[in-house]
This record gives C-alpha cells, sequence and structure tokens, in this order.
C-alpha cells in the first residue's frame, strides 16, 4: 500500500489544499492467492489510522486493468458500506469520462473519502462537486 | 463581447485542468502500482513527480 500526495484539488481550485492523498493498493506479485480476509482488515486498519487526523482526505481511483474498473469500483463500495469508519468518513463517488489526446478513452471511477470533522469539510466538498459542473455542464 | 469571450477561456481552461489532473492521477497511480511489484525504482517515479507519502 502507497500514499501519494495529491494535488488534484488544488489544481482544480487554485488555491493550496494539504493533506490530500492517493491510496494505491496492490499486491507485490502477480500469483494468484487464496481470498485472505486479513488482507481487507489491514487495508481497513491502516485507512482507520490515516484518519486519526481529521485533516486527511483520500482520493481512491478504481485501475482499469483488464477492464474492471465497475467492479473494483463496487468492491470499493461494498467494503465501505460494511465497515465502521462509515459513521465518521464520508464517502463521493464520481466517474469522470477522460477523453485526452494520448491517453485511452475511459471512465474513472472514483472515491473520496474525508472525515465529517475536517475543517475543510465545505471546501471539499464544494470543489469535488464543481467537477460535475464543469465536465456536465460548461460544455 | 469580449466579457463571454474570457469567460469561455476560463471554462475552458478549467475543463481541461480537471481532465489532465486526473489523468495524471491514473498514471500515478500506474507508475506506484509497477513500484510496489518492484518493476520501477522510487527513483524513476520521483523523476515523474510523484511524491510518496507516509501520513499515518
Amino acid at each position: 500500500m502507497a500514499f501519494v500526495v495529491d494535488e488534484t484539488f488544488s489544481s482544480i481550485s487554485g488555491e493550496e489544499i494539504p493533506n490530500i492523498y492517493q491510496l494505491v493498493v496492490e499486491k507485490a506479485n502477480d500469483e494468484t492467492e487464496p481470498l485472505d480476509n486479513r488482507v481487507s482488515a489491514t487495508v481497513e486498519n491502516i485507512i482507520e489510522r490515516f484518519f486519526n487526523d481529521e485533516r486527511n482526505a483520500l482520493i481512491y481511483i478504481c485501475s482499469d486493468t483488464d477492464n474492471k474498473a465497475n467492479l473494483r469500483n463496487k468492491v470499493f463500495n461494498r467494503w465501505y458500506q460494511k465497515s465502521k469508519l462509515k459513521d465518521a468518513i464520508l464517502k463521493i463517488e464520481k466517474v469522470i469520462p477522460i477523453n485526452s489526446p494520448g491517453f485511452p478513452e475511459q471512465q474513472i471511477y472514483t472515491s473520496f473519502l474525508f472525515h465529517k470533522q475536517n475543517p475543510n469539510y465545505k471546501k471539499l466538498k464544494e470543489i469535488y462537486n464543481k467537477i460535475d459542473d464543469v465536465l456536465n455542464n460548461d460544455k | 463581447m469580449m466579457y463571454f469571450c474570457i469567460m469561455a477561456d476560463k471554462k475552458e481552461i478549467k475543463r481541461d485542468v480537471i481532465i489532465k489532473s486526473f489523468t495524471k492521477m491514473v498514471s500515478d497511480k500506474e507508475s506506484v502500482r509497477a513500484y510496489i511489484k518492484g518493476k520501477t525504482t522510487v527513483k524513476a517515479i520521483t523523476k515523474k513527480g510523484i511524491k510518496l507519502a507516509k501520513p499515518l
């Protein structure tokens, strides 16, 4: 698992929005292994610790490897629905259509998670929701 | 007229910024996945402007 500093919100808003990270979850090898519930428990534990700092926010995108982005998104949503973090952490989803030169045309399934006590709660929600306005209404 | 042209430009830039930001996000994710799998180095991903963090 790795956290990457994400500057998407800063780029979109034009102001510095700190404490936003992209979460990358990946197996270290390509071998197929049986389902291990300890993996999801560990991931949940790390996310829980991440949100011990209420200023932290997380953006997660579902990889479209094997055209399974939609499926991965559903798995992630199911995890959140069952998670004990649900009471404290808000999750908003968006599907971003990407049609950019030199980049395969695709739908990016994104989830944005942030603490309900985040001091930038209103601003974060506003910026994330602005994405739809710009992509859908400003054509 | 000029006002509308400026407004249109602003919207274009914004749209462009969003598409670029999310395209970078996807590309960053792929690079970090490769790093976790040992297919690339931390130096190579840092060179791409990717900042790994330890927020825990």
